[in-house]
């Protein structure tokens, strides 16, 4: 059964990744059908993220493939162990990831899935995806995402409506606990202590989550023109067994036994207006839709280098109501959680593509990563983001509105910016415009910024 | 999974076929993301899209063809170690319009480039709409680099008389691992079933899992 030993197998990598959310990068949202290498056999993988909870978390187990005419069958059997603390043997560090799926139809067709798991998922992963999270990590000594623990089953079912395009039914049973920063490795920065994690809730949920994906762009790595939607629906039923810590206002009363529903629209548009140059545009909505206040696990914030960039992640100006993580100005609760109940981001970018021969000096011997060579094809980007996030409920100030009304523009964080993308990665300055106050930041992303 | 590396690029012309005086307007070069195993710089890779004879923009389609795309030392050795090389081509065809260009049409095809040890020939295959067509096998690497990198005639759609636009195309050139390789051979040997059937791109099969 041991016939090979692959390392770093992408689909494997999914394991880590039980979050409802749909993920940014197309790779990310193809699933196990994704994988390149289409044998069976014992893999090891990274998770391929890294972060200030884990560490690397890495897999190792058996995977199996095989078709039964227009169907094909998945099944892997992966044990996780993370690199926290030295890859201490200890609960906090062992995880696990099973999942059997078929998939009828290349194109149009259908899946069924079932998993079980027990892994840390972030929080909010549609603002920022892997590769910029874990690099950060790693090298910077920054975490821009927090984490909670998902330990149980999910069954799914998917409708294919071409390779890119889909729609999906997926029902969880799963216990949710906190989990906190380690002592985890970074090139710059290592000993330095992490940002906190938060404490979020506990407690065990039963999920129904519907999602669309449709996808039309000619080119999901480096789009030119289409669409790309995602549309979420969950509906959550559960009890509390511990509450985490929230600020004044974010949640006056938490009853042990909550039921919420949760919409996550995330919009991207790809114009080409000539041959190098293009103007797209994201709007992500999220939040609350009806039921108890949302568990601190499925809120939502804004700001850092995925969103608004002119502003730091998780900033805290004490005395001023915060529109982007909605604590009221005092002391927000330990790493500063995402605890807004809805929220809206709009970013728009123009890129001009500049003739590559100014960087022909940067290609003349490629980076190479896993054997992969990467030259650079510059493009200057200029943005523009705006966002923040509210509470629903009687009109509080700035921080809280009405679930039928909607914060006036004037109170969104808004900034704009300067970049280089070279393909591989993007060298971005932004300033904020709606505060003059915070300095410019400069901050590097992995391909595009959406 | 692509082990040997991958190179991305893209040339484009601009046509415009209010006929009498249609002609190529600009050319435009993407080098773009990911780069393949060999450094640019040392060989030229040159990808052309050769335009129609005059005056025919609406009659006849473009041809593609290149040069130094496999001419890097270490694809040479990729290759003549058994492991295949394989373009995808990505040719799309733009209409210029008021405010946003739109995409017209699009058209898809693979070159797949293979050394065979034993029988010491490189064999070269197309695959065009699920449909594998052999190019020949030959003795030296230029030699199929030849077959390989010759003038293409792309089956995409032709613009209306009168349209404005320009075509665009993208290239992926990229090594494939062992664990493709025995798809390649089943190709090599005719086992086209699958494709031919059309429950299986063996084109993209082999690069995209």
């Amino acid at each position: 059964m041991c016939a090979l030993v692959a390392i770093a197998a992408p689909a494997v990598s999914r394991a880590q990744n039980v979050d409802t959310v749909p993920r940014d990068t197309a790779a990310e949202r193809l699933g196990l059908w994704a994988r390149t290498s289409r044998s069976s056999g014992l893999v090891l993988s990274s998770g391929k993220t890294y972060n200030r909870v884990e560490g690397l978390p890495v897999l190792l187990g058996p995977v199996f493939h095989d078709s039964i005419k227009s169907a094909e069958l998945n099944l892997s059997v992966m044990g996780i162990i993370r690199s926290a603390e030295a890859f201490h043997w200890d609960s906090e560090n062992l995880g696990h990831r099973i999942v059997a799926d078929m998939r009828v139809g290349r194109g149009r067709g259908y899946g069924l899935s079932a998993s079980s798991y027990d892994v840390v998922t972030p929080i909010e992963p549609w603002q920022l995806p892997d590769p910029d999270a874990g690099l950060a990590a790693f090298f910077g000594h920054r975490d821009f995402r927090d984490y909670f623990n998902r330990h149980g089953a999910k069954a799914t079912a998917t409708f294919n409506m071409s390779t890119r395009s889909s729609v999906a039914f997926e029902w969880s049973d799963e216990r949710w606990t906190p989990v906190s920063e380690r002592d985890v490795f970074s090139v710059f920065g290592n000993g330095g202590s992490w940002r906190a994690n938060p404490l979020t809730d506990a407690g065990r949920f039963h999920l129904a989550v519907l999602r669309a994906n449709i996808d039309t762009r000619n080119d999901d790595v480096n789009p030119a023109t289409g669409w790309l939607i995602l549309a979420e629906y969950e509906h959550g039923t559960g009890r509390y067994t511990d509450v985490g810590i929230t600020s004044p206002l974010t949640r006056p009363f938490a009853d042990p036994d909550v039921t919420y529903s949760r919409g996550l629209l995330d919009l991207r548009r790809y114009n080409r207006l000539s041959p190098n140059t293009w103007l797209n545009a994201r709007v992500v909505l999220g939040g609350w839709l009806n039921g108890d206040e949302l568990p601190l696990e499925r809120r939502f914030s804004v700001g850092g280098i995925g969103t608004v960039p002119g502003f730091d992640y998780r900033r805290y100006d004490p005395g001023t109501i915060d529109v982007a993580q909605c604590s009221n100005g005092g002391t927000p609760p330990p790493g500063n959680p995402a605890q807004c109940e809805r929220m809206t981001l709009v970013q728009l970018e123009y890129r001009n593509e500049l003739h590559s021969s100014f960087f022909d000096f940067l290609n003349s011997r490629p980076i190479r990563l896993r054997g992969i060579g990467f030259t650079v094809q510059p493009t200057v980007v200029a943005f523009v983001d705006a966002g923040r996030g509210w509470l629903v409920g009687p009109r509080t100030e700035t921080l809280q509105y009405p679930s039928g009304s909607f914060p006036a523009f004037g109170t969104f964080r808004t900034d704009v910016g300067l970049g280089l993308d070279l393909g591989l990665i993007g060298v971005y300055v932004a300033k904020s415009v709606s505060e003059s106050k915070p300095p410019a930041n400069v901050f590097l992303r992995v391909r595009r910024r959406f | 999974m692509a082990v040997g590396g991958r190179r991305e690029a893209g040339r484009g012309r601009r046509f415009s076929s209010p006929a009498p005086r249609a002609r190529a307007l600009g050319i435009f070069l993407f080098l773009a993301v990911l780069a393949g195993a060999s450094p640019l710089g040392a060989q030229k890779v040159r990808i052309d899209v050769l335009p129609p004879p005059e005056n025919a923009w609406v009659d006849s389609a473009p041809s593609i063809s290149s040069a130094g795309l496999l001419a890097d030392g270490s694809m040479r050795d990729l290759l003549a170690n058994g492991f295949p090389a394989r373009l995808h081509y990505r040719l799309e065809r733009w209409a210029s319009g008021r405010w946003f260009d739109d995409l017209k049409a699009a058209f898809e095809w693979d070159v797949i480039l293979k050394y065979d040890v034993l029988g010491k020939k490189y064999q070269v295959v197309r695959v065009v709409n699920n449909r594998a067509e052999s190019l020949g096998e030959y003795p030296t690497a230029d030699a199929a680099d030849d077959a390989v990198e010759a003038p293409y005639r792309a089956g995409i759609s032709l613009p209306k008389k009168g349209q404005r636009g320009y075509y665009n195309l993208l290239l992926d050139v990229e090594t494939l691992s062992l664990s493709d390789l025995d798809e390649v051979n089943r190709w090599l040997r005719g086992e086209l079933k699958p494709a031919v059937k059309g429950e299986k791109n063996p084109g993209t099969a082999i690069g995209r899992g």
